[in-house]
């Protein structure tokens, strides 16, 4: 076919290239990169996808930790506030003045009041009194309890029972030492240097237990 | 308010809610991207380099860069299309031979005769390929962009990233070089 173009050079250069244009115009990737493209933006929305799913999974399983751990482990306790204020001289027993390392936290149950009755291991007495008024409700109150018999106090909060609150107050209280078996301390999250571990159990006068602690031995108890 | 700032900045809008949805993998928003974008961005990297296989690789690295936001674009610059072209052709002179420079200031040799006279159709496309073709890069781009794809002197000098004096001389010499070589391979050829 002759179908040339004769006049303006430019003009009919301007006229190829329109043509080329056209010619060239309908020209498209290949279906293999529209393929391969294809796949790339579905592993991105898979990666999303999971990734969504970990977070979520990650803040479930924060959750569901959180919920067992408050339901299994003692509540932390703030630091005391009145310690020294609520220590006076008539409730020291006899009268010496404890060391600050014999100090124990306590997380006594609502309205009890320990007093005379509290006893050690095997029958010792506990001289310090802790005093909690009925109405004080649940805060905590720093208390000091003397230790005998071998004990060593740590700092130690007294959690309260599981089934605690669902007891009826009592007006005194007593607290026995007693010991716990390995595995039910590593339940509390306390691995214990033997095969027990000391325990402080508060009982109230129903001889129903309020609240428990660990406490340490001293280094130099014989068991 | 001018309307066409307006649609221009709405089509923006849309095109980088497009461009999110692409990246979180919504396949739909990669369709409408890739069937809006990829015909001119193959043209011209086919154009440039000549290669079937090549101008699929510009589509393919150009669209995996854009899903994986690796070079990120920014609406406040320009059109998509604009910052398009502009990596495809970062992506094409990757593939270019290096060549050596043209001095811009040598003046080519007027053309009287009309180089296709008494040529078909089909010896005319191949007389403008080959003549394309072998062009300097920064020639060759400036017939892509404008004379090929018709964008303006503005959009081609917003995607070389020169000015548009620049873009309009090149533009004429590259067509004078055109009709200089087809001239020539029309005598050798006759």
């Amino acid at each position: 076919m002759q179908d040339g173009m004769k006049g303006n050079p430019e003009e009919s250069l301007r006229r190829a290239l329109a043509e080329f244009a056209v010619e060239t115009g309908s020209g498209a990737a290949s279906e293999r990169v529209r393929q391969s493209l294809r796949r790339e933006v579905r592993g991105r929305a898979h990666r999303r996808w999971a990734l969504t799913a970990l977070a979520a999974a990650a803040a479930i399983a924060t959750i569901v930790l959180g919920v067992t751990a408050r339901l299994t482990f003692p509540k932390p306790v703030p630091p005391p506030q009145t310690a020294a204020a609520e220590r006076g001289p008539a409730g020291r027993g006899n009268g010496s003045t404890p060391s600050p390392e014999l100090a124990v936290e306590a997380t006594p149950p609502t309205g009890l009041e320990s007093g005379p009755g509290m006893t050690g291991p095997g029958g010792t007495p506990v001289t310090a009194a802790v005093r909690i008024p009925a109405a004080a409700g649940p805060h905590r109150e720093r208390r000091d309890v003397e230790s005998t018999g071998g004990w060593r106090k740590g700092e130690m909060v007294l959690s309260p029972w599981y089934y605690n609150t669902a007891l009826p107050p009592t007006a005194r209280s007593v607290l026995v030492r007693s010991e716990v078996g390995a595995r039910t301390a590593m339940r509390f999250g306390v691995v214990p240097a033997g095969e027990t571990a000391p325990v402080e159990i508060l009982f109230g006068e129903d001889g129903l237990p309020r609240a428990m602690r660990f406490v340490q031995r001293f280094p130099t108890q014989k068991n | 308010m001018n309307p066409e700032a307006n649609s221009s900045e709405s089509g923006r809008a849309e095109e980088l809610k497009l461009l999110k949805r692409l990246q979180a993998g919504d396949e739909r928003a990669f369709d409408t991207l890739y069937s809006r974008h990829m015909p001119p961005v193959y043209r011209y990297a086919l154009r440039m380099t000549g290669s079937e296989s090549y101008a699929d690789d510009v589509v393919q690295e150009l669209f995996l860069a854009l899903i994986r936001n690796a070079r990120g674009y920014d609406p406040e610059r320009g059109e998509l299309r604009s910052y398009l072209y502009g990596l495809a052709r970062r992506l094409t002179l990757k593939r270019l031979p290096v060549e050596i420079s043209v001095n811009e200031d040598t003046p080519e040799p007027a053309v009287e005769d009309d180089p296709f006279e008494r040529l078909d159709l089909e010896q005319r496309l191949e007389l403008v390929r080959t003549a394309v073709e072998s062009l300097p890069a920064s020639y060759r781009e400036v017939v892509a962009l404008c004379d090929l794809e018709e964008l303006s002197y503005a959009d081609a000098a917003v995607t070389i990233g020169c000015a548009v004096g620049t873009v309009r001389s090149r533009l004429h010499r590259a067509r004078a070089m055109l009709l200089g070589r087809m001239e020539r391979w029309k005598c050798r050829t006759a």
